[in-house]
């Protein structure tokens, strides 16, 4: 996390990952979605820098890495924060409450979907259906999925980060 | 009341299931042996496409049938696709399987690459389902180390390998093009038909794409044949489905049922009726794609003749239940700002008719609407409906549509008086109820 | 071959052709953004939604092909599919696209540089709703945008048509444009800003339906409606790009492609076209002008057209000792002239064409940099075989005669200071150009030439298409095409001559005789095929 993109892409572990993500596939091309999850689970984002090494590294051309880049929401061209919290607000999630777990969840970290806290370690946005509708409210905070999360239940999770 | 007959969930609940050697002692790729041992390739076909096997993604197509189309011939590579994109609001069961009984998944495709002799299968699942993918990996891994997967699997002569795949937060890469344009490194967005993905798919190939849970009926059906899964449902939905059922209910949850199951049964059933013991308002059938109903429409199958007859739609089986706290033209709303934020942007009738959705319910909602609104998001959903490259058009436009219809009168008073119905003012919610 | 009634009329369509192909063929208007013939089809505005006689729903014309139907099976037992565009339903989805994209359009119309020439404007009024129901504010993207050196682009008004980004994935293969966001903040990008460079990025603003992408240099130059059309041909390699020249109040202000399938299809260069900007603030004069010490003083016409006559038949000057350095830059009127007059001076038709070449690419532009040099040729006129031989040509000459070429000026810079000392040393010089070159100051006289696009000529390409390119603005009194002032010199000689392009176009015919039925002014817009050169030997 938070790594800085050109120590990244000097470290040979990391090259040895993208050769063989670029074999991993029948086409090189097909790899790019998990070229750019990879770093963004290294840095936090996937910028030009990035995203200028990857559309050679795979033939593809720069502006379409781009289009890429920007299509998904997973991915982000600016850092984030440390812990990207992600909260479902579609009608399931909000029927079980999800925008009062939101406004809590503003309140507590003093930021709105979108922001960033000062301290860069929390990044909040919301999300889309994340498929645990019958367990919502739910979030993910980077990989991990809280599903029937209360308010109190959000506090207890963030103490324990770290 | 019948009781869950459970044949997709069998392993749901087990310990262990995601582990190769756990679910073969409980008879998994038994069904795989039989058909690449027992059986050749076109009675594998033959025997599918006599269970009337309905595809489970949302559409419904018969699966024997759509996979008969992959053009034959030891020159052509041709590809299956396994999509995992489940990202319909209200629909919760394919991450549940996978999670829960990968092998079971397997087990199905590979049946299916040997009925289509196909060169592999990509498995497209969703971003924000790390876990899933993790697991997904390791059971293909185990599957390679057993050789069914490989080369030459089980002496069949067929190659067969699995790719799995992430996606990156896109609900539009749960349609079929878009999804293969998105395994090529691409945007996601949808391509025309034709061509058809049967002719021209991932990289051009012919491609097969299939549900999750489409698949996971093949086992099955090649172990007890299609007599049994046609025995199972009704005869346009034979074997089971599954259901989730979430919302206001007071026990949410995925249930498998044949889809002769009506929707009360399922609701005061099967979920065990209303959060907050308060009366049901709304119905959302099949996933937040498919049109609303109302309270007194829910004496009816949950096939697709059933639903039809009230005018809505199996789609993916995901129940969403409201009580009369809830606010229609607030629910409306959310659901539009999904399909405006979802919408990929390329076709016009999509990229700004869904804003325009999106703006003109919230409008309604803040108090904000004008005489005249109603009709006009009737309109914009006519305008949208059956114009656009991709299904996403309609599916943002059937809930628009229903839900005026269906409510006319709750979006009337909140036009008029601007506001909420006074009994929708304080929505039920988990910490509520 | 299949047969298709589209609304009462019958239309023959071919294999794989569209319903939209086969309807513009035909004449028959459906609306649309996002086709275009030379790029791939992707049905994306759905502004061609027509109704198809048994489909479920409305089909877009643009994707649409007809199938053959059995004879059993054919509607009305003749018709392979029976279309509507006129229809109410396709009338009311057409409207309702219009809506869409009109809704979030800034309508900004008054000063938009595409009003008068935009397909949104056009079709608003055709197909569009009297008044618009989106009562929101309109969303707000990026104006201004620079993507590249000759492209600005404004995401307000852009329609994501996409014709743009698969010009550049299609046609120039470079691309460097892409969708970039989602959903209604889709918006078109480049990697890094400026990025869209290619030699003919400006193609991409000729694409654009709307006023999204405009052509930096022309951008505020005038309303389009004020603007004068010419057919004309691009002078800068031997494609001869077919092109239409908007002048307004005497002053070339746009070059755009102009279609034509024998020659440069959709498109041009930005070189070619940016002629309008290397054209600016080039001096000349407008009369004939006698130099000394480089300094050029105007003498009126007939004084100095009989001093030039007086000078040659004093000097009596033989063949060995002129050189005269031709251009294909000059119309094959030109040319003829040139041999008529030679003829007269030198008592044979002496000098050399030069060859001028440079880069090419396998889309249009070619290595030759002179548009006309296949017509030296068919003339019969010698092309020097190489760029650098304009030494070897001057080497001993009395008297040099350069006609719309700048050897100096264009010479390397290491070779510059050789060729100007070279011309300087020769007894007379006489330069006939357009502008004052850097040649020109070299000269003893120097006669003002009109300029391409201000004279009438034709001219043949590599392939050998002549074609007709027409006076788009008026040259100031006293600057003639080249004919006309041999028609000077030889009236100054006493002799008779054809005056103005068509009777020097009957002298081109003498000599490429299967131009023999063809009027000069009934050269067709596309030109004429003219049949291979016969290499002349012995």
């Amino acid at each position: 996390m938070s790594r800085d993109i050109r120590e990244l892409l000097a470290d040979k572990e990391f090259q040895r990952k993208m050769e063989k993500l670029a074999g991993l596939y029948p086409e090189e091309r097909s790899a790019l979605l998990a070229a750019l999850h990879l770093c963004e689970s290294e840095t936090g984002c996937c910028g030009e820098e990035f995203q200028e090494y990857i559309a050679g590294k795979l033939g593809i051309p720069r502006a379409s890495v781009k289009g890429v880049v920007t299509f998904y929401e997973m991915f982000h061209e600016k850092p984030r924060g440390k812990y990207l919290v992600q909260v479902c607000r579609t009608l399931p999630c909000m029927l079980a409450g999800a925008e009062i777990l939101l406004d809590h969840i503003c309140g507590k970290l003093g930021i709105r979907p979108g922001g960033t806290t000062k301290d860069g370690k929390f990044t909040l946005v919301t999300v889309e259906c994340l498929a645990c509708c019958d367990r919502g409210p739910s979030l993910m905070i980077n990989d991990t999925l809280y599903t029937g999360i209360t308010p109190e239940g959000f506090d207890k999770v963030i103490k324990e980060l770290d | 009341m019948a009781g869950e007959l459970k044949v997709l969930t069998a392993n749901l609940g087990m310990k262990g299931t995601t582990e190769i050697d756990a679910v073969m002692r409980r008879g998994a790729y038994e069904a795989l042996i039989k058909a690449m041992t027992r059986m050749t390739p076109d009675q594998v076909l033959g025997e599918v496409k006599a269970a009337n096997l309905k595809g489970r993604g949302g559409a419904g197509f018969p699966a024997g049938l759509k996979w008969s189309f992959l053009p034959k011939g030891k020159d052509k590579t041709r590809y299956l696709v396994c999509n995992a994109d489940e990202s319909e609001p209200g629909t919760f069961k394919d991450r549940l399987l996978i999670e829960n009984d990968p092998h079971k998944v397997l087990e199905g495709i590979i049946i299916a690459g040997y009925a289509t002799q196909s060169a592999g299968c990509f498995i497209y699942i969703r971003g924000e389902m790390p876990q899933g993918a993790r697991v997904l990996q390791r059971a293909v891994n185990q599957a390679y180390d057993r050789h069914f997967l490989g080369k030459n699997i089980l002496g069949s002569g067929l190659d067969f390998d699995i790719w799995v795949a992430r996606g990156a937060g896109a609900y539009i890469c749960g349609e079929e093009t878009a999804l293969m344009n998105s395994l090529e490194g691409k945007r996601g967005e949808p391509r025309i038909k034709p061509p058809f993905p049967a002719g021209y798919g991932v990289y051009g190939k012919p491609s097969n794409i299939n549900n999750v849970e489409t698949y996971a009926n093949v086992p099955a059906i090649i172990e007890k044949g299609a007599d049994w899964y046609n025995s199972i449902g009704s005869a346009d939905t034979p074997g089971t489905r599954l259901f989730g059922v979430c919302g206001h209910v007071k026990n949410p949850g995925l249930f498998e049922l044949p889809s002769t199951v009506t929707l009360r049964e399922l609701i005061y059933g099967h979920a065990g009726g209303i959060l907050g013991d308060r009366k049901l308002k709304a119905v959302i059938p099949g996933g937040s794609s498919v049109p609303v109903l109302r309270a007194d429409q829910i004496d009816v199958t949950m096939d697709s003749a059933g639903l039809k007859a009230v005018g809505s739609m199996p789609g993916s089986g995901g129940v969403i239940v409201m009580n009369d706290s809830v606010c229609m033209v607030r629910a409306l709303h959310n659901l539009m700002r999904f399909y405006a934020h979802e919408s990929c942007g390329q076709c016009t009738p999509c990229r700004e008719g869904t804003h325009w959705l999106e703006l003109l319910s919230g409008a309604i909602e803040r108090g904000e609407g004008r005489e005249g609104d109603a009709d006009k998001i009737l309109s914009l959903s006519k305008n949208i409906m059956g114009r656009t490259i991709c299904p996403l058009g309609d599916a943002a436009a059937m809930p628009a549509e229903s839900f005026v219809r269906q409510f006319r009168e709750e979006f009337e008073f909140h036009i008029r008086e601007k506001r909420c119905l006074p009994e929708t003012m304080r929505m039920t919610t988990i910490y509520s109820a | 071959m299949a047969l298709i009634l589209v609304d009462g009329k019958e239309i023959a369509v071919k294999q794989g052709e569209t319903v939209l192909q086969a309807c513009m063929r035909e004449g028959i208007e459906i609306p649309y953004f996002c086709y275009h013939p030379s790029l791939s089809i992707v049905g994306q505005c759905r502004m061609c939604l027509v109704k198809v006689e048994g489909a479920p729903k409305l089909l877009t014309a643009c994707t649409t092909t007809v199938p053959e139907l059995p004879r059993e099976k054919k509607l009305d037992g003749r018709y392979d599919m029976k279309v509507s565009v006129a229809c109410d339903e396709a009338r009311e989805a057409q409207r309702g696209i219009m809506e869409f994209l009109l809704a979030n359009h800034p309508l900004d119309c008054p000063v938009c540089d595409q009003a008068g020439e935009c397909r949104l404007q056009e079709y608003s009024y055709d197909y569009g709703a009297p008044r618009s129901e989106f009562v929101f504010e309109k969303l707000h993207a990026p104006k201004r945008v620079v993507l590249g050196p000759h492209i600005i682009y404004d995401a307000e008004r852009c329609i994501k048509c996409t014709r743009c980004v698969r010009f550049c994935q299609e046609i120039t293969k470079t691309s460097e444009l892409s969708l970039v966001e989602r959903g209604a903040d889709t918006i078109v990008g480049t990697f890094e800003g400026g990025s869209l460079d290619n030699p003919y990025s400006v193609c991409t603003a000729d694409l654009c339906p709307v006023g999204a992408l405009t052509y930096r240099e022309f951008r505020f130059r005038e309303r389009v409606w004020f603007l004068q059309a010419h057919n004309s041909v691009c002078p800068e390699c031997s494609r001869n790009c077919s092109v239409r020249v908007d002048s307004y109040k005497g002053e070339v202000l746009r070059i755009v492609p102009r279609y034509n399938p024998s020659v440069n299809g959709y498109y041009m260069c930005d070189h070619g076209r940016l002629i309008t900007e290397r054209m600016r603030g080039l001096e000349t004069r407008e009369l004939p002008s006698l130099i000394r010490d480089g300094k050029p003083s105007p003498m009126n016409e007939k004084d100095f057209y009989a001093r030039l006559v007086a000078l040659f038949s004093e000097k009596k000057y033989r063949p060995g000792d002129v050189a005269v350095i031709l251009s294909g830059r000059m119309s094959l009127e030109e040319m003829a002239a040139y041999k008529r007059l030679s003829k007269e001076l030198f008592g044979a038709v002496i000098g050399d064409v030069l060859l001028r070449s440079g880069e090419s690419d396998d889309l249009l532009v070619r290595d030759e940099k002179r548009p006309n040099l296949e017509g030296a040729r068919k003339l019969g006129l010698p092309v020097s075989g190489k760029d650098e031989a304009v030494s070897s040509l001057i080497g001993g000459k009395k008297a040099l005669l350069i006609i719309r070429e700048d050897p100096v000026g264009e010479a390397p810079q290491e070779e510059r200071e050789r060729l100007d000392t070279a011309i300087g040393s020769v007894e007379t010089v006489v330069v006939m150009d357009d502008h004052l070159t850097a040649t020109a100051a070299r000269a003893h006289y120097f006669v003002p030439l009109a300029g391409w696009f201000e004279m009438e000529g034709t001219t043949v390409n590599f392939k050998g298409q002549l074609q007709k390119t027409t006076r788009c603005v008026a040259p100031p009194e006293g600057r003639k095409p080249f004919h006309d002032v041999t028609a000077e010199f030889l009236k100054a000689a006493g002799k008779e001559a054809p005056s103005g392009f068509r009777e020097w176009f009957e002298e081109v015919k003498k000599e490429i005789p299967v131009l023999g039925l063809v009027k000069a002014g009934e050269i067709p817009l596309k030109g004429i095929p003219l049949p291979e050169r016969k290499e002349k030997h012995g």
